[in-house]
């Protein structure tokens, strides 16, 4: 108790370790000294200091400092060829660790040259990467922390001290254009033959001893330090607001692909001879092309720079991970800048919806949210209340003299933004944002129902302003309704749902669409829609057996249909199909339900659907309401799956209206184009498939000797039905 | 010591049940001397690392909420839960559970969170929630089997990365006029709504069990470390 921690002016250190041990010895069994600010924070918070499994300061192997693993010559500057080959190919495996959400810390600046990049100078080569390197992670990191969606993420964009900006980082693509040009001298010199040319003063020293592998060492170099260029141009271009940047940024990613091909095809030079080494540990291995554990990292180093959390212990993405990762992310960044600048609100929607299916990462999400929300206007562009009283179609009398219709937009812009805010987050967060904001757009129909000044009634600004009443209510209704549907649907994606659930929640889907297709319908026939009952046309799809009953809406414009309303067809005879499947399975006992001792179905419907309850549109649905319809009493198994079937096959049939009105389309973007099509394909086979097991479960009476089971191996929220004897 | 644990434990409440070679014993928490060997086994099995603080915070404040299940006197399974009013509901929180794996596959698990949901139910809990990994098979299947629907997605909520759902489940509520759920005219007894009054000649023995828990029952992780920090 001296030195190692000074004591303070009036104190002293003694040792209370006897002290302590005889008070223990007064507790009796159960007793416990509690401090009254000791919660359930402060305890799951507790950390056991020196407790390796706790303190991440803890490990006691490796160097303790970044200047310890220096002065041991852990990074040495000067390095061969294929060794700067390595850190070049670990430095990318480790960014891909990073954007995938690990901590910087352990990841990009495990790499002990980019913690002091200053230090590379001597070598060019290592510090133009390593210049650009850092100047494309603050980028990344500063992208990420703007759009603000990375929470859940574990992404940490708080830095704990680490040089992640160095100054000048900015020359990076000077610094990398000279070394590329010198490295691209020294390959023409070497495929320019052997020494039958005069060598002249200018000729490039070779950049490692062995002749015959130069121009392989070269072609390795060059094709990294053009890809780590081209992502920096990405990078900078897709920064520019309003999409100016944009196509720019495809040509560079379109090189930054092709180079990531040539990266590809050096892995067999650089691994030739690469003995594989039994006493390295596989997952260091894999993380260069050449198989070798790259020089320079150490993972420990910066442990006292991490959150104070236990410690994770991560492993580094593989280098055919990291390739895959890049080549994703590539193609991921190329879709949004494939984003047409002119589309309208409901097109970015779509887009939006669509661009998530394809699972693309952080980076890529945050990228998308800040162009679409650049500066709080639509594409950066106009504000989104400018974007709604577009899509509103407000006769400008009423939006210059309304002031509850003023009200009202700036209250709609808000909650799009929100809306368009929370669609580029991760699908399982996103489930949980949509449920939270519906309470917003429950609001908001409240809000577009506002009674108007009594004043104006009677007078022609009267009747365009309940028009426009009218119209507001109808777009907050189908707005909520897609809100819903896809609160919906995305429980199938997430994997929410157990099979027991299957029939309820179609059930309540199919409710949800028809009355999307309510408002769909009569915005396309250009009548103001009826607001209060959607039910009209559900109760004739639900009595009817046979076809879905929808009745065909009066002439719409210029003769060609919205895609989108056939797609809600397809849905909502794809649910139908579900619910008369299920429910006869189920009646035929070729499907099990358990009961289950603490609750009834009753509590889990209410826990799915609660939430939705506190809508007017769509209207809510009780428990009681779907017992009723789906129990059918006075219809036998057998006609419940040929109603079930009859479903399925009007899928198709809305599957080709769906084809035509899609192609006709044109302002669909290309990513919903693709989309699209895919998605009919998988409808297709859901149909045809589950069709099929219906001819088989027809034919065989009930009982237990067949066994129905259900695959989303098509689509994801759809899935087929798999028949198999018991 | 083993001899004297296994006496001391007969005296707190407890049901046998013979499931195949050994003798299951199930207990009720009785003090502190029986927390070593609840940390050890939790500590052994869990990847999440927690400090003695978190365990006596769990089962000092909701002893009754913590089960061990004893073969020949050993400890080889346990839970650890909680129950307390958050916001309009009160609401019970099974933090850990875990059976060591030559015991699994025999319903031990099932077991305990049976026991302990019974107790949150008999307490007037509104609800039980919990969280497991999304490719622990075994403790959704074991969770599903008791009526928890998997109501959230967590991404990467644990150390490892892993997803978490959040699993809950509803107990009935008694029957209310104002409910949107009783519409006129509609007859309950139609429906077969189960009766919840049976519920309190739950015993031991859970028949459910055996046919679809085989093989399932995994420790596993509850509570993310990280999440309590950030």
């Amino acid at each position: 108790m001296d030195a190692a921690v000074p004591a303070g002016d009036q104190t002293i250190w003694l040792d209370a370790s006897s002290f302590l041990s005889s008070v223990c010895n007064e507790l009796s069994v159960g007793e416990l000294v509690h401090g009254e600010n000791f919660r359930l924070f402060e305890a799951m918070s507790a950390l056991e200091i020196m407790d390796p499994k706790m303190d991440a300061g803890m490990a006691t192997t490796g160097f303790k400092t970044f200047e310890e693993a220096i002065e041991s010559g852990a990074a040495p500057i000067e390095l061969t060829i294929p060794q700067l080959v390595d850190v070049f190919d670990h430095i990318l495996a480790c960014e891909a660790t990073w954007q995938n959400g690990h901590a910087l810390a352990q990841t990009v600046f495990s790499c002990l040259y980019l913690l002091n990049v200053d230090r590379t100078a001597p070598n060019a080569l290592l510090h133009a990467f390593c210049k650009t390197t850092r100047a494309s992670c603050s980028m990344i990191r500063t992208a990420i922390a703007l759009a603000d969606i990375h929470e859940e993420e574990d992404f940490i964009t708080m830095a704990y001290g680490l040089p992640v900006e160095g100054e000048g980082d900015s020359r990076c693509l000077a610094l990398l254009n000279t070394v590329e040009e010198v490295v691209a001298r020294q390959l023409r010199g070497c495929k320019g033959g052997l020494s039958t040319k005069k060598k002249s003063l200018e000729d490039a020293e070779p950049l490692q001893d062995d002749p015959a592998l130069e121009e392989g060492y070269c072609h390795a170099i060059l094709c990294r330090l053009r890809f780590r260029k081209a992502l920096y141009h990405i990078l900078t271009y897709m920064d520019k607001p309003q999409g100016r940047g944009l196509e720019m940024a495809r040509k560079h990613i379109l090189v930054a692909l092709s180079e990531l091909q040539n990266i590809r095809s050096s892995s067999a030079f650089l691994s030739f001879g690469q003995a594989p080494d039994s006493v390295v540990e596989s997952k260091e291995r894999g993380s260069t092309a050449s198989g070798r554990v790259a020089i320079g990292f150490d993972e420990c180093v910066n442990r006292r720079l991490l959150a104070p959390t236990p410690p994770r212990s991560i492993s580094i993405l593989s280098w055919e991970d990291t390739l895959a990762y890049f080549e994703k992310l590539l193609q991921d960044l190329d879709r949004i800048c494939s984003l047409p600048m002119t589309l309208g609100l409901e097109e970015i929607l779509q887009f939006v919806m669509d661009y998530q299916k394809l699972k693309p990462d952080l980076f890529a999400r945050a990228r998308l949210q800040l162009l679409l929300l650049h500066d709080g206007k639509l594409l950066g562009r106009d504000p989104l209340a400018i974007a709604l009283v577009k899509v509103f179609n407000v006769p400008q009398s009423v939006m210059a003299n309304d002031h509850q219709t003023q009200a009202f937009t700036t209250q709609a812009a808000r909650v799009t933004k929100q809306l368009l805010k929370i669609m580029c987050t991760n699908t399982a967060w996103q489930r949980r944002k949509l449920g939270r904001i519906l309470q917003d757009w429950g609001n908001l129909l409240q809000q577009s129902k506002v009674t108007r000044d009594v004043s104006i009634e009677g007078s022609q600004l009267g009747d365009e302003v309940i028009q426009t009443e009218n119209m507001l209510t109808a777009w907050v209704a189908e707005q909520t309704c897609w809100v819903v549907r896809q609160f919906l649907m995305l429980g199938f994606q997430l994997d929410l749902y157990s099979l027991s659930e299957f029939c309820m929640v179609y059930w309540y889907l199919d409710h949800v669409l028809l009355s999307a297709l309510h408002y769909k319908l009569a915005k396309e026939s250009q009548t103001t829609p009826a607001i209060d009952s959607p039910d009209s046309v559900k109760k004739k799809g639900k009595k009817k057996k046979g076809s879905a009953a929808l009745k065909q809406p009066k002439t719409p414009k210029d003769g060609k249909f919205m895609y989108s309303v056939h797609l809600l067809q397809c849905y909502s005879d794809l649910c139908k199909g579900f619910i008369w499947m299920l429910t006869a399975l189920t009646r035929d006992r070729k499907l099990l339900h358990r009961e289950t001792i603490f609750n009834t179905e009753q509590e889990r419907f209410f826990q799915r659907f609660d939430l939705l309850h506190k809508l007017m549109i769509p209207a809510p649905m009780s428990y009681f309401h779907y017992k009723d319809s789906t129990s059918q009493m006075h219809i036998s198994v057998k006609e419940l799956y040929q109603l079930s079937y009859d479903h399925f096959m009007a899928v198709q049939q809305h599957l080709q209206e769906l084809g035509a009105s899609a192609a006709k389309a044109s302002e669909l973007s290309a990513v919903s184009r693709t989309q699209l099509a895919l998605e009919v394909k998988q409808m297709e086979q859901v149909s045809l498939r589950n069709r099929v097991a219906l001819q088989i479960v027809h034919q065989v009476g009930p009982g237990d000797n067949l066994r129905v089971s259900f695959e989303f191996s098509q689509h994801p929220c759809f899935p087929v039905a798999v028949v198999k004897k018991s | 010591m083993v001899e004297a644990e296994v006496k001391e434990a007969d005296a707190g409440t407890k049901s046998g049940e013979s499931l195949g070679s050994g003798r299951i014993e199930y207990v009720s928490y009785k003090d502190e001397r029986q927390l070593p060997d609840i940390m050890a086994l939790i500590d052994q099995e869990l990847s999440e690392p927690y400090s003695i603080f978190t365990y006596r915070y769990f089962i000092t404040l909701w002893p009754d909420l913590c089960f061990l299940a004893l073969h020949e006197g050993k400890c080889i399974g346990t839970i650890v839960c909680k129950m307390e009013q958050h916001r309009n509901t009160f609401r019970g929180y099974i933090a850990m559970l875990v059976v060591v794996k030559q015991h699994r596959g025999k319903g031990v698990a099932t077991e305990l969170v049976t026991r302990c949901v019974q107790v949150m139910h008999d307490a007037g809990c509104d609800e039980v929630t919990m969280e497991a990994e999304v490719t622990n098979l075994g403790a959704l299947t074991l969770y599903g089997n008791l009526g928890f629907i998997r109501a959230k997605r967590l991404h990467r909520y644990y150390l490892n990365g892993v997803d978490a759902y959040r699993l809950k489940l509803l107990f009935p509520r008694p029957p209310d006029t104002n409910s949107l759920f009783l519409e006129g005219g509609y007859n309950m007894e139609s429906y077969q709504v189960h009766d919840c009054s049976k519920l309190d000649h739950h015993h031991g023995h859970n028949p459910h069990d055996h046919q679809h828990c085989g093989g399932h029952d995994h420790g596993h992780s509850h509570a993310s470390q990280y999440h309590m920090y950030s």
